[in-house]
């Protein structure tokens, strides 16, 4: 009976938890779960895993719109070759080729759309989970200023970011493919120079902000950093002036706590940045892929002589450009802010 | 979602009619030049009407961000201050421990860290039988190399 209880007691001890703060990244959503590695090796290995994964679940996606391009080369030859038929229909005939085209791909572009917009929201909510697990690591690992610098910075521009696409992006995006139809449809130049305004406003907002979030980073990063070594090295300095034995007993501990904080925070961060790569990796070939066969399509009908109709497919495939250029962003402020959170102090 | 759907059925019904409009009045002459213009500025009032109506509201997102960044930073620093303070009394309470084997001493040893940025060993609670000479020198051993002085070393 004796023997029992001391076993028990003995397992319990061992059951107990450790006293240490714990920094795990949270789990990826379900999605992109199914892409990320069953067994974690180096980093190169787990994000080749990611991508491989990505494409094999993509193939079918490429037959669809594979399938939409053969449709929109067929409407293109077939009013060019009406077009060619005695009695010159002209225009009307070109008129019916736009809102076929348009037909044909205002379904696909609402998809995608959709698509690029649920990536945006899902990276913006893995990031508000991620982003304060890695701030408590780094601060844990003495980077105080620059971990709250960088949290503060990236959820500042991560919020921002995610409310300007759903609230102005995506309705630009819309407002553009509207205009590249009406330009098509009526060949006004003021609306094509309309349309070509909201193209170029939509691509220099997501440029603008890329370029203020890294240089707001950078700049928040040096002056933060250099406020975390001098306190490092000041800590260091006092812990030097101790006796020797109190001294050497607190800079071990000091330093077993440090390097469990910076071995958790490499951890969770290169989970994060995969889990991030493997959400935003699938819908990003699915807009990439449609973005490049849309541009391939566009020239192939330009050779049929039907302009409105290739300059539509055109201005399609610039949306799908754009919006690949809305689903990245946030995706690269998240992996640039993780980079900098593995970084760490200095 | 609904919105953005009328809009863009709203500009190619427009768009539409235009063409309609604009083809039967022709290019030339003073019926197709003032077709041309009107139709011109119906297109831009379908396509700008539904801008006026955008609102933007403030966001005050900063200061929340900030307080939740000191939150957590200071509640890591806490628990990572407390880590280094627990090994600390782990260590120092070994340390006294190996000193009372080598007197031959048995004791149970109590440290407290101080509550300060840097955790340092500030008081010791000390209970088993000791002998008076073992007790001086583990006195001045703890106080020579733990900074521990002798009116913190509470003997039981």
């Amino acid at each position: 009976m004796r023997k029992l209880l001391l076993l028990a007691l003995m397992l319990f001890l061992l059951a107990a938890p450790v006293n240490a703060q714990e920094y795990t990244a949270p789990e990826a959503p379900k999605e992109a779960l199914e892409l990320m590695p069953v067994e974690r090796t180096t980093f190169g290995q787990d994000l080749w895993t990611v991508v491989k994964s990505a494409i094999a679940k993509f193939q079918p996606e490429l037959t669809a719109a594979v399938g939409i391009c053969i449709a929109l080369v067929t409407v293109t030859m077939a009013v060019s070759l009406v077009n060619g038929l005695p009695g010159k229909p002209g225009k009307t005939v070109e008129l019916v080729g736009v809102i076929a085209v348009a037909a044909l791909l205002l379904q696909q572009t609402g998809s995608m759309v959709r698509a690029g917009t649920e990536t945006v929201s899902a990276l913006s909510e893995y990031g508000k989970l991620l982003l304060p697990v890695m701030t408590a690591a780094l601060a844990a690992q003495g980077g105080i200023t620059s971990s709250s610098a960088l949290y503060v910075t990236t959820t500042v521009f991560n919020t921002v970011l995610t409310t300007g696409i759903s609230a102005i992006l995506i309705p630009l995006l819309y407002c553009f493919l509207a205009l590249s139809v009406a330009s098509c449809a009526t060949q006004q130049s003021v609306i094509t120079k309309l349309s070509g305004f909201i193209k170029w406003l939509c691509t220099w907002l997501l440029k603008m902000s890329l370029y203020i979030f890294t240089g707001f980073l950078g700049i928040t990063g040096v002056i933060s950093g250099t406020a975390d070594a001098t306190a490092l090295k000041a800590t260091k300095l006092t812990m030097s002036g101790m006796i020797p034995v109190v001294g050497g007993i607190l800079s071990e501990a000091s330093e077993a706590v440090l390097v469990g904080a910076g071995v958790m925070k490499t951890a969770a961060g290169t989970y994060g940045l995969l889990a991030v790569i493997a959400v935003w990796i699938s819908p990003f070939l699915q807009i990439g892929i449609r973005y490049l066969l849309l541009k391939l399509t566009a020239a192939i009908c330009d050779v049929f002589g039907v302009k409105p109709v290739s300059d539509l497919i055109g201005a399609f495939s610039e949306a799908m450009g754009i919006l690949l250029g809305i689903t990245s962003a946030i995706c690269i402020i998240l992996l640039i802010s993780l980079t900098c959170f593995l970084k760490g102090v200095g | 979602m609904q919105s953005i759907k009328e809009y863009l059925l709203g500009v190619i019904g427009a768009a539409i009619l235009c063409c309609i409009v604009t083809q039967f009045a022709g290019k030339e002459g003073i019926l197709g030049i003032t077709l041309k213009l009107l139709t011109g500025v119906f297109m831009l009032i379908v396509l700008v009407a539904p801008v006026t109506d955008i609102r933007i509201r403030p966001m005050n997102i900063f200061s929340d961000i900030t307080a939740d960044a000191d939150q957590i930073t200071s509640t890591a620093a806490n628990s990572s201050r407390e880590s280094v303070a627990g090994i600390i009394k782990e260590q120092t309470q070994a340390y006294i421990l190996d000193k009372a084997n080598t007197c031959g001493v048995t004791l149970s040893v109590e440290v407290t860290v101080s509550e300060g940025e840097i955790p340092e060993p500030v008081s010791v609670t000390l209970s088993g039988k000791v002998s008076p000479y073992n007790k001086k020198i583990l006195t001045q051993t703890i106080e020579n190399d733990l900074g521990i002085p002798s009116e913190a070393q509470i003997w039981n």
